[in-house]
């Protein structure tokens, strides 16, 4: 006799006990509370697997993470920090780099995450009724920081998803001469700002653009309504602003008189930062399109269909045009015709980086934290690398020593096409 | 499998893609597409549906029996023989409105995700919808959707009025719901019955309008409001009438407003007595008065105000 025989046997025994000893209506008593109490389990398990599921669809990140791509100015090769600081970090060819900034400085208990128990309770209690996640305003920037001269000074400008700017002195990390200690434009940033000797020209989430004067940080009005988000960086060229939208549209305007010289539509929303060269803008849409206008008219030259979304900047060279799309496909177009030289294999993994030709590779990373190396003439793939845990979303910085990446989760690598290598060059706060 | 990836290739998936293909058919509305997939959803679940609102009615048969044992057995044991007994005669389950809740779960916790990533409130959001996709061109040029429907961003959380809104419709389902348990005033029943009926809109109110994306209050409160109308017609106000809302001190009786003027139409069919009185009150002795065994002055102890017109307007339905 099995176990389960012997509980149902113990079971129908203790049942008939009671039967024996207790009226009729108690035996059914007994029968309906186990039937009640099957319902219950049963309820039981239906909402357990629901909390369940709960826990599985609900995991994942819904706060911005942000995609800066690291810049270099002084000497510096200045990063944001996932805990919302920013660094300036001192290189030296190609040894590990030291931190000459941070801002804003750090005290020793931030820095070291010496919250007692209660203190951490309570934040996450406190979290659980806040919308705001973030804990600086500087956690997430998907802009790339501008670097410029205002003045005798050089600026770095880091505009943030909460829609914050700051100005820092490059050379000591402290926020600029005259800026006010809190800046916003009343919108979220997404778009790497363009900027005119004087004024910083900034989309956001309302489809406007935002002026910002780089001296006293005060806010401009808005010079034009798109009515989609702006994610793309606008381009100011010879006097005319240039703007991509997630309405499907690049339109021309003059920034002075706000008139418009001409509007697009190139067939789907603009997300990726537009390439110009030779007086072509080459588009990557979500359209699975890469249209290249005339940049003077706004005319279509070629269009050209891939694989998927085009969301990383095309890279432009005199003949051709490296393109590749969400999927990790890497397209070669006839900059003239766009008429395709050859295509990679598809990488099966979400990209977001601009290509970038170096050392006689065009290279590739991807949100899996793949780096691909492809041969410019025949797209034949030369070698690929695979880094544990890290994401690359954010557009490369090329330097003499090598192509930076930055992580999503913070780390920094160097790629050196000439030898293969992938090194972690620094691991950045969080 | 892990249990991740089949819920993202079976659920998840497939929902985003079909919530994107009704949004660029009704006119690249978010917000519409909502609005038909609620609609779809709940055409979907409505033999469950119809299953929890027979058991309801059912429920509402067997109250003035439920409240007749109640009353008469103060020994707990007996009294649960009893009302088991009740619910065996008259085939009712008291569990029976669970399973529609809980197959709106999953579709509930999948719209969440999707909502999540369809709308794009981030860009990484955004870029994880690229590999999500099904290949028709269809479906992939439709992206980004338009976020804003009926002066309300969809992708950011819910606004105030549209917690309210929730709320209210929430309220009102739990009101008339409540309305047909056999609970004893004071009782713990009826503690729970009234304790539920603001708890719960305020939870979903609040966590599930207020603090999450709208589309997802969206979807809720469609959906009640759904459940709501079904429950009206199929089933019946209960006890519940709009002038009940008002405090009784405050009811405008020259108007013929409320519950006064419910009553009289309801009892003038009846040929029942005419009186006012306190709603809650006249719950409990309206079930009774139908049930046809019991008096005015028993079960809650209230004698004398009339039956609501809700019950009795049910009854041609069958």
């Amino acid at each position: 006799m099995t176990n389960a025989d012997q509980t149902q046997l113990n079971r129908l025994f203790h049942v008939k006990q009671i039967a024996h000893q207790t009226e009729p209506n108690q035996l059914f008593h007994v029968k309906q509370i186990d039937k009640t109490q099957s319902h219950l389990k049963r309820s039981l398990m239906g909402a357990v697997a629901a909390i369940a599921l709960v826990g599985t669809a609900c995991t994942g990140n819904t706060a911005p993470i942000g995609w800066a791509a690291p810049v270099f100015a002084n000497g510096l090769v200045i990063v944001t920090n996932q805990n919302g600081t920013i660094s300036g970090l001192k290189t030296a060819g190609t040894d590990a780099p030291t931190v000459a900034w941070t801002y804003p400085e750090q005290t020793a208990a931030s820095s070291s995450g010496s919250e007692d128990f209660v203190s951490r309770f309570f934040n996450f209690v406190g979290g659980l009724f806040s919308a705001k996640k973030s804990a600086s305003n500087f956690s997430a920037v998907y802009a790339t920081p501008r670097v410029e001269t205002v003045g005798n000074q050089q600026r770095v400008f880091l505009a943030s998803y909460t829609g914050d700017v700051i100005a820092l002195d490059t050379a000591t990390g402290k926020p600029a001469t005259g800026w006010p200690a809190n800046v916003n434009v009343g919108g979220r940033v997404a778009a790497t700002p363009a900027f005119d000797g004087k004024l910083l020209y900034l989309g956001t989430n309302h489809g406007d653009i935002r002026t910002l004067d780089a001296a006293s940080g005060s806010v401009g009005g808005a010079i034009v309504g798109t009515g989609a988000r702006v994610w793309a960086e606008p381009l100011l060229l010879n006097g005319t602003l240039y703007i991509s939208s997630l309405d499907h549209t690049v339109r021309a305007i003059d920034p002075n008189s706000k008139a418009e010289r001409w509007k697009t539509d190139v067939g789907g929303a603009v997300a990726g930062n537009p390439a110009v060269i030779s007086g072509l803008m080459i588009v990557p849409t979500l359209n699975s399109t890469v249209v290249a206008l005339d940049i003077a008219s706004g005319e279509k030259r070629w269009t050209m269909t891939g694989d998927n979304w085009f969301w990383s900047q095309p890279l432009a060279t005199n003949d051709v045009v490296y393109v590749a799309t969400a999927s990790g496909t890497v397209y070669a177009l006839d900059r003239a015709t766009g008429s395709e030289k050859w295509h990679s294999a598809p990488l099966v993994a979400e990209v977001r980086t601009a290509p970038v030709l170096q050392g006689g590779s065009i290279l590739i990373a991807t949100r899996t934290g793949v780096i691909v190396a492809l041969d410019p003439a025949s797209g034949a793939e030369q070698w690929r690398k695979a880094v544990e845990k890290a994401a690359f979303l954010a557009d490369p910085l090329v330097l003499d020593s090598g192509i930076v990446y930055a992580a999503e989760d913070g780390s920094l690598y160097r790629v050196t096409p000439q030898d293969q290598g992938v090194n972690l060059l620094y691991k950045r706060g969080k | 499998m892990p249990i991740g990836l089949i819920w993202q290739t079976f659920l998840e998936t497939p929902l985003i893609n079909f919530m994107i293909l009704l949004a660029r058919a009704s006119f690249s509305s978010y917000g519409m597409a909502i609005l038909l997939f609620t609609v779809i959803t709940r055409v979907a679940t409505f033999p469950l549906m119809l299953r929890t609102l027979r058991s309801m009615k059912q429920m509402q048969v067997i109250a003035p029996l439920l409240a007749e044992v109640n009353k008469r057995y103060s020994d707990p044991r007996r009294r649960s023989e009893e009302t088991m007994k009740i619910y065996k005669e008259n085939g009712v389950n008291p569990l029976g409105c669970l399973g529609p809740q809980l197959i709106q779960m999953p579709i509930f916790i999948a719209l969440y995700a999707t909502i999540r990533l369809t709308m794009g409130n981030t860009p990484e959001s955004l870029l994880a919808l690229s590999s999500r996709l099904y290949d028709f061109s269809y479906i992939r040029e439709a992206v980004p959707l338009s976020t804003n429907f009926l002066f309300m961003n969809l992708s950011e959380n819910g606004t105030i009025p549209l917690g309210i809104a929730v709320f209210a419709a929430m309220w009102l389902q739990q009101r008339i719901s409540s309305s047909r348990t056999a609970a004893t005033p004071g009782s713990q029943q009826a503690q729970m019955n009234s304790t539920m009926q603001w708890m719960m809109p305020i939870f979903f109110g609040y966590f599930f309008v207020v603090s999450l994306p709208a589309a997802l209050g969206l979807y809720w409160g469609v959906g009640t409001v759904i459940s709501l109308v079904l429950q009206w017609a199929f089933v019946g106000p209960g006890d519940f009438t709009w002038g009940s809302l008002i405090p009784a001190q405050l009811r405008p009786a020259a108007f013929g407003f409320g519950a006064g003027a419910t009553n009289a139409s309801s009892r003038a069919a009846l040929g029942g007595q005419t009186s006012s009185g306190d709603s809650d009150a006249t719950a409990s002795s309206g079930s009774q008065r139908q049930d046809g065994r019991r008096g005015g002055g028993s079960g809650a102890g209230t004698a004398g105000p009339g039956s609501r017109s809700g019950r009795r307007r049910r009854n041609p339905r069958g």
